[in-house]
């Protein structure tokens, strides 16, 4: 046996040091923590709390870690800290970011006779809720921009933009059980323009996915192509965005494979509203699904705006 | 409903396994528990997915691997919660044997240790490393000679984790 081997074989048998929960606790305390998960993101930990050392917890030993050790016969006490869940972190790596923001015009910035008045705020019902969603919805503090695409992409009509908000969703498939995992996680924006603004977003989308077929987000090979209209609204656009697959170092995963993610938006008269599906983790987005609610986010809109 | 038999017994064959690779990853023992019980977690939360994946266990070592490698930002909400409420650490004290070797990998590139730690535990062939890692045959052979030489220019002179100005 060489140097390395040896070496080998002694971590692995330090490793017996090591304490693990048994099977059925790892599963009691993941359901716990599913259902006192807020807000969900990629890359978020919910906070979990063992109540008493050694309590469901094994030695992990392969001889050893079959069964719980639970003194007495009694079930181990796990309790979840009264501390919120952990606030969601920045995206993956993996996965392209939202650009900054774009500072709004001045409030003084005309305004076209046959538009509404540009409301003060975006209110909750113009943006998709729980039941859209299946899953968790949560309020963004800060601004939203338009997704990120390469560095040819320009967005001139954020500069017509009077008023915005967004949300974070951990979107589920319809009928897809509260405690699963979420399938998506959803940003959407909502945006009242002034001027032209609106029709101006729906063609800078357009001109960016044309412009970067391929290039670079962030450090991520990414391949945008557009798919057409949602035929909703005004008008439309859905745009496949495609990266390759990497794992936590940046290497590609699953032999190159591709992770499809989908941006959808939607004009209503002034307004847009626009769906960034960013996948869930290394899930890919679904198109059916992501469609869907991007007629269900058109319907919350249309229904304010009207 | 999600079939807890099939899991708590895969849990229960590859958990130990599983927890030397996170050793062999962190360094740190405390770390690879963490890593290899929120690894499980995501299993079992898809485990319908994971249960039907060709390789299961390759499904868990990614995880694990992606963990590990950013485990710090991925899991420290997590860890300080865990540790305010005094988690069990590991039992007793690392063994002579196990710091020396666990100094030694940290000093490997994560591309290089996650191939030496798949190729000493796990004893997988090249072509299954390349497959599990996304890497062509040829960077395996690569980062395992690579990981090989430095480790043993590491390891041999004196056993001691304090060797670090050794010629490569």
């Amino acid at each position: 046996m060489s140097n390395i081997e040896q070496a080998f074989a002694a971590l692995s048998s330090d490793s017996e040091r090591g304490l693990l929960l048994s099977g059925p606790e790892l599963r009691r305390q993941a359901a716990r923590r599913r259902s006192r998960t807020v807000a969900v993101t990629s890359g978020t930990a919910a906070v979990l709390v063992v109540g008493a050392v050694g309590a469901g917890w094994a030695i992990a030993d392969n001889n050893r870690s079959t069964g719980l050790n639970t003194a007495g016969g009694s079930a181990p006490v796990v309790t979840m800290s009264s501390a919120p869940p952990v606030p969601s972190s920045a995206p993956a790596t993996t996965r392209p970011t939202t650009a900054p923001a774009t500072t709004a015009p001045p409030s003084s910035a005309p305004v076209t006779s046959e538009a509404p008045a540009l409301p003060k705020s975006v209110p909750a019902r113009a943006l998709i809720n729980k039941a859209d969603a299946n899953g968790d919805v949560t309020r963004q503090e800060d601004k939203i921009g338009p997704p990120e695409f390469c560095a040819k992409a320009k967005f001139p009509s954020q500069d017509q933009l009077g008023v915005s908000g967004s949300v974070m969703a951990a979107f589920r498939a319809p009928g897809t059980p509260a405690e699963n995992i979420p399938d998506d996680t959803v940003y959407n924006t909502v945006g009242v323009y002034r001027g032209d603004g609106a029709q101006d977003y729906l063609a800078d989308l357009r001109k960016a996915t044309e412009l970067c077929a391929t290039g670079k987000v962030g450090d991520l090979d990414v391949q945008f192509d557009l798919l057409g209209s949602l035929g909703v609204g005004d008008e439309s656009v859905l745009i496949h965005r495609a990266y390759e697959l990497t794992d936590g170092e940046g290497n590609p995963m699953n032999n190159g494979s591709q992770m499809s993610t989908y941006i959808g938006a939607v004009r209503v008269g002034d307004a847009v509203t626009l769906i960034d599906a960013r996948g869930y983790e290394n899930l890919a987005s679904n198109r059916a699904a992501i469609e869907s609610l991007t007629k269900a986010a058109t319907k919350r809109l249309e229904a304010w705006r009207d | 409903m999600r079939d807890a038999d099939g899991f708590d017994e895969f849990y229960r064959d590859t958990s130990a396994r599983m927890l030397r690779y996170g050793y062999a990853l962190t360094g740190d023992l405390g770390d690879a528990q963490d890593v290899v019980q929120e690894a499980y977690t995501r299993a079992w939360r898809r485990w319908r997915t994971v249960s039907a994946h060709p390789a299961p266990e390759a499904w868990l070592r990614l995880t694990v691997g992606r963990l590990a490698t950013d485990r710090w930002r991925r899991l420290s909400g997590w860890r300080a919660a865990v540790r305010r409420a005094g988690p069990p650490e590991p039992a007793g004290a690392p063994s002579e044997d196990a710091v020396w070797l666990t100094t030694a990998l940290r000093r490997l590139p994560a591309p290089v240790r996650r191939t030496v730690a798949l190729h000493y535990l796990f004893d997988l062939p090249v072509a299954d490393i390349a497959a599990e890692t996304g890497v062509a045959v040829g960077t395996v052979t690569s980062r395992l000679h690579r990981g090989r030489t430095e480790l043993a220019a590491i390891l041999a002179p004196s056993r001691t984790p304090e060797v670090s100005d050794v010629e490569h």
